[in-house]
């Protein structure tokens, strides 16, 4: 072992701490895979509309390395993810509502981990996990392993038996793709494991997707209980395929639930437009009060049999503010996602609530063409509820255990 | 039973409910205003939630848990909507929703209604920019658009709930404030000026505002340390804190009242040894023309100092009796308060309910504060220049010196003038010249003069200047064309203020006079009194005169309006403005006091200010209250000066410590008048 000192920790906690995210800024990524379905139209939508929306969510995440692991040095990170709810009442202010919620991540490819180095360290890795989690848990924290996530569902429980908890802190592994059903697919591996640029690409992708279904709970308990209510989601609406397993939904019910649910897309990439001068043209033509309304469909490629269609989404770009000289550029440009086949009228008007909402504008100046003031208020409401940095550290420091591997 | 809600119907039965209205007046909201607020507060909560079972089984012991004066009241109204077959559409069911099955709109409003009830507006604030002092804090209000604080209210901040530990803040400064860091973003923020359109999300407007701690019943002097909730005050803590602040219950005078967060009305008292003597005295009434109310405040102020002098009267108390000689220095101002059409407060009573609620509802409670101005000013006695008062040139001399100088313009009064009228006094002081007598006299001594200098009469050995006499002559034969100078009589009529009796209120017209002859005549009365009431501070029980001095009040004030008139600020002097200065140094002591009122208190002498131990600010421009003396008042309050409605005056009182907004009543004569 050379000049290796002995009782060297299994996880070596950075003293020099650092965020290494915190957004999203402008919406999420668009639906992988998500094709135009028949052809745009311009659509004309009305200055007025008796619609509003009641309610806005928004959801935030930060990500932080805190520590290597020993041997190949694969960084470990915390991330805590919080989503808000803001209610608008007829008095036209915003409260917050019970259905805020917020909840952490530890997360690190425990199985690759443990499969390249198999001798002692999947050892260690188990008695890390064990002590970390007893000592979680004597803290007053909810914890519970991925693998304790999917076995809640597998019994016919839904994640809000995991989400409805306080202090929820969830075990991540992304050794493998998918959380609530173990996909087989490596998203690390051995030779990944000292990558850390990978790593923490991986660890992100997994805070968003938790940070979806977190922001999905939200929403279902509020449309459960305020069904007739006009919501608006930011990025883009939650997927049926994303959604409908973890939260044990059937096809009506989670149509239910979306009903009157409108996404909010700050800076649409995909476009129905293929060619670039096309698409150049076309923004002058996103004038007050027109839309480009088209359908999207994601489909399930199969080569046995024709393409199966999955979901179905309405569409609308809409220039949200307009400043003058920006006319012919995406400035302020935002994409529109709602439920398919709504009624062209009703889409109308729904398109007129979403626009009702340009005034007031948003005080971060690099935001202030395109994102919705109550949407910037639930932000603001869920990064309140992040944990201070001080405070996480010293309860991970506290609760990391030191697992000696030499 | 649910059903349409008739609350046009159930607001006039509630407002009209004699048992609700006997409740109501028991519990201290007099008259049809304050019954009217309460019903709105009541309807208002009702509309938030239409159940009555909850009313009567959930806010009603919640509120008597907090032992609130609405708790009876409310028993009643529950008992009148159980009348009603239908319960005028209210829904009457224990059954309610479980949390669960409520939706988020229908939790809020619920949470809201609670807090409501509470009667929680928001809570002490301490910050990094706002530090809590031991004498004042800063607190933010709910966003609730009806809850709001302005300048000189009185808030209540519940330190310690199950202790019944309190504090009473009034408000110094009050302000919103948004997340908005300047008048540009708030500009881009509404689409750069789209000021047209209407946004469907209002930003959030922080109320919040700065409170000098007046009262703490905890005793203690330390700054908050917890963000205790703050409350509208309620009349029980107001009474508690405003009466201790003047600790001797017997030294209490009313001067007027401030409400509480119900509407209810909350006396405020002066200590009458602070304002008529013998500790501190003088009171100074200081407002716009028209609008700021002084005479009408100096009328209450009357009305309630001469009901309390009776009060002490009836009980041998002689030492706190009070006399009050009112001028009138303009129209009919004070002329006509004795023509009040009712025979007593009962009926005045009845009558305003109608026509002017709010003073109905301010006259009804200082009634039952004792206060009574229909017998008060219906035993006023009114003098009138000519008819009821006049002076001889030897009723003059007996007055002194001063009195005659008065007579002349200050411009015209120098050093020989004053030796001349002095040596008049002493050679003509005989009990029978009469002024025609020494014109004549003077007269003749002027023709035979042989020099410059002549002695006045035949036995005084000073000699005057030719000159001097024939000014005095000259100046003398303007004067005496008054309707008060007895010209060829040695005496006159003049005011006998030795028959001030107990209680008594002498209205004095001086508004038909010149103005010497009206500082003539102020003078007279203020020298006679200085020197009655010397008398009586000393113990003496009679005159020079050899008239008895024993109903006699210990205490006389004197009411001046447009004191500026007779006390001019800057360098002016006057023998009358140096007596005024004197009686304001020196009066309180002997228990002679001033009621001076005044449009700008900038105009008035600073030293007579100086002495005054009782200010009251009415409705004045900003340029007069940026003065130095208007420094005392707090920012906020000092801005409100310029928006004091009519009945409001800011008061200022030594034993008090820090200014009240308080209110007041119209003068009875006043409402029928208009």
């Amino acid at each position: 072992m050379g000049y290796v000192s002995k009782d060297v920790p299994l996880v070596i906690m950075g003293g020099l701490w650092q965020k290494e995210y915190e957004g999203p800024d402008y919406g999420y990524d668009e639906i992988k895979g998500i094709e135009k379905d028949g052809d745009y139209e311009f659509l004309e939508f009305p200055s007025k509309t008796e619609l509003k929306f009641d309610a806005f969510l928004d959801g935030s995440m930060r990500l932080y390395w805190i520590g290597n692991v020993a041997k190949s040095g694969t960084p470990l990170f915390y991330a805590c993810v919080s989503v808000a709810v803001l209610y608008r009442g007829p008095n036209k202010m915003l409260k917050n509502t019970s259905y805020t919620r917020s909840i952490n991540l530890l997360i690190f490819p425990f199985k690759t981990y443990e499969e390249t180095f198999p001798v002692d360290f999947g050892h260690y890795l188990r008695e890390f996990l064990r002590k970390l989690t007893g000592e979680l848990r004597a803290f007053g924290q909810s914890v519970y392993t991925e693998e304790e996530v999917r076995d809640t569902i597998e019994r016919g429980r839904t994640l809000e038996s995991v989400f409805g908890n306080r202090n929820v802190w969830i075990i991540c592994d992304t050794s493998f793709s998918g959380i609530t059903a173990q996909s087989g697919r490596r998203l690390i591996t051995d030779r990944e494991l000292g990558r850390y640029t990978e790593v923490k690409n991986k660890a992100r992708a997994r805070t968003r997707h938790y940070m979806r279904l977190l922001e999905f709970f939200a929403l279902k308990a509020f449309k459960e209980r305020n069904p007739n209510s006009l919501f608006m989601v930011d990025g883009l609406y939650p997927e049926k395929r994303h959604v409908q397993r973890p939260f044990a939904m059937s096809e009506e019910d989670y149509k239910e639930i979306t009903n009157g649910v409108v996404g909010f897309i700050k800076k649409p990439m995909d476009l129905p437009l293929d060619d670039v001068k096309e698409i150049y043209e076309f923004w002058e033509r996103l004038r007050p009060g027109k839309a480009l309304r088209w359908r999207g469909k994601l489909v399930k490629e199969s080569q046995e049999e024709e393409n199966k269609l999955i979901e179905a989404f309405d569409f609308a770009l809409m220039r949200f503010r307009h400043f003058p000289g920006l006319e012919i550029t995406p400035a302020g440009v935002v994409k529109v996602q709602a439920q398919h086949e709504l009624d062209k009228e009703y889409f109308r008007q729904l398109l007129s609530a979403v626009y009702r909402e340009k005034l007031p504008y948003v005080g971060t100046p690099r935001r202030s063409l395109n994102e919705p003031y109550p949407i910037e208020q639930a932000e603001v409401v869920a990064k309140s509820f992040f944990p201070s940095e001080e405070r996480i550290r010293g309860l991970l420091s506290r609760v990391i255990p030191q697992v000696p591997y030499l | 039973m649910a059903g349409t809600i008739r609350w046009e119907e159930l607001e006039r039965k509630l407002e009209t409910t004699k048992a609700l209205k006997d409740k109501l007046e028991e519990k201290g909201w007099h008259g049809k205003k304050a019954r009217r607020k309460f019903v709105e507060w009541v309807i208002k909560n009702l509309k938030k939630d239409p159940n009555l079972w909850n009313l009567e089984n959930k806010a009603i012991p919640k509120l008597t848990e907090k032992e609130d004066d609405r708790v009876e009241p409310l028993k009643v109204v529950v008992e009148v909507i159980k009348q009603e077959e239908d319960f005028y559409g209210l829904r009457y069911s224990p059954e309610e929703k479980g949390e669960e099955e409520k939706t988020e709109e229908e939790k809020i409003i619920e949470l809201e209604r609670e807090e409501e009830i509470e009667g929680v507006i928001g809570r002490v604030a301490i910050t990094r920019e706002t530090p809590a002092e031991p004498f004042s804090f800063s607190f933010w209000l709910k966003p609730d658009k009806e809850i709001y604080v302005e300048p000189g209210e009185l808030v209540e901040v519940s330190i310690n709930d199950k202790k019944r530990q309190y504090a009473i803040g009034i408000v110094e400064d009050a302000k919103t404030t948004s997340e908005k860091k300047n008048i540009f973003e708030h500009y881009a923020g509404w689409g750069l000026g789209r000021a047209g359109i209407e946004s469907p999300t209002e930003f959030p407007i922080i109320k919040h505002a700065r409170a000098l701690l007046i009262y703490r019943n905890d005793g203690k002097s330390s700054p908050f340390t917890t963000a205790h909730p703050v409350y509208k005050s309620k009349a029980r803590a107001l009474e508690e804190a405003l009466s201790k602040m003047i600790r001797n219950e017997e030294d209490r005078i009313l001067s007027g009242f401030v409400r509480d967060g119900t509407g209810k009305l909350v006396p405020v008292y002066g200590s009458f040894t602070n304002i008529f003597g013998y500790k501190s005295g003088h009171v100074n009434i200081t407002g716009k023309s028209g609008l700021a109310g002084k005479t009408s405040y100096a009328l209450f102020l009357i009305a309630s100092a001469l009901s309390y002098s009776e009060r002490m009267h009836e009980k041998s108390n002689f030492s706190r009796t009070l006399g009050i000689i009112a001028f009138n220095v303009k129209e009919r101002d004070l002329l006509d308060v004795v023509d009040i059409p009712y025979a007593n407060m009962e009926e005045a009573l009845k009558n305003l309910e109608d026509e002017d609620p709010l003073t109905a509802e301010l006259w009804s409670t200082a009634y039952i504060y004792g206060i009574n101005p229909i017998k008060v000013f219906g035993r006023a006695k009114i003098y009138k220049p000519g008819n009821d008062f006049s002076y001889g040139l030897q009723d003059l001399i007996e007055m002194g010196e001063h009195t005659i100088t008065a007579l002349f313009d200050p411009s015209d009064v120098n050093e020989q003038m004053e030796a001349l009228i002095s040596d008049i006094c002493e050679e003509y002081g005989d009990g029978k010249t009469s002024f025609e007598d020494l014109i004549r006299e003077l007269g003749n001594r002027l023709s035979g003069a042989t020099g410059n200098f002549i002695p006045i009469s035949d036995t005084s050995a000073s000699y005057h200047h030719t000159a001097t006499i024939s000014k005095f002559l000259s100046r003398i034969g303007k004067i005496l064309r008054s309707p008060i100078i007895e010209r060829a009589r040695p005496r006159g009529n003049p005011l006998d203020v030795t028959e001030l009796d107990l209680s008594d209120l002498w209205i004095v017209d001086i508004e038909p006079l010149r103005d010497n002859e009206q500082r003539m005549v102020f003078f007279s009365v203020l020298s006679k009194l200085q020197s009655i009431l010397m008398k009586k501070k000393r113990g003496e029980q009679v005159t020079e005169d050899g008239r008895s001095l024993s109903s006699f009040p210990s205490r006389v004030s004197i009411f001046v309006d447009e004191l500026n008139k007779f006390a001019p600020s800057g360098r002016i002097s006057s023998s009358i403005k140096q007596f005024i200065k004197d009686i304001a140094a020196r009066g309180r002591s002997i228990g002679l006091t001033l009621i001076g009122a005044q449009q700008f208190a900038s105009q008035i002498d600073e030293e007579i200010l100086g002495n005054c131990s009782t200010f009251l600010i009415g409705r004045s421009e900003e340029l007069e209250t940026s003065g130095r003396f208007y420094r005392r008042i707090p920012d906020g309050l000092r801005k409100r000066i310029g928006y004091l409605r009519q009945g409001e005056l800011v008061f200022l009182h030594d034993p008090l410590q820090f200014p009240f907004v308080i209110n007041f009543p119209k003068p009875l004569h006043r409402v029928m008048e208009e």
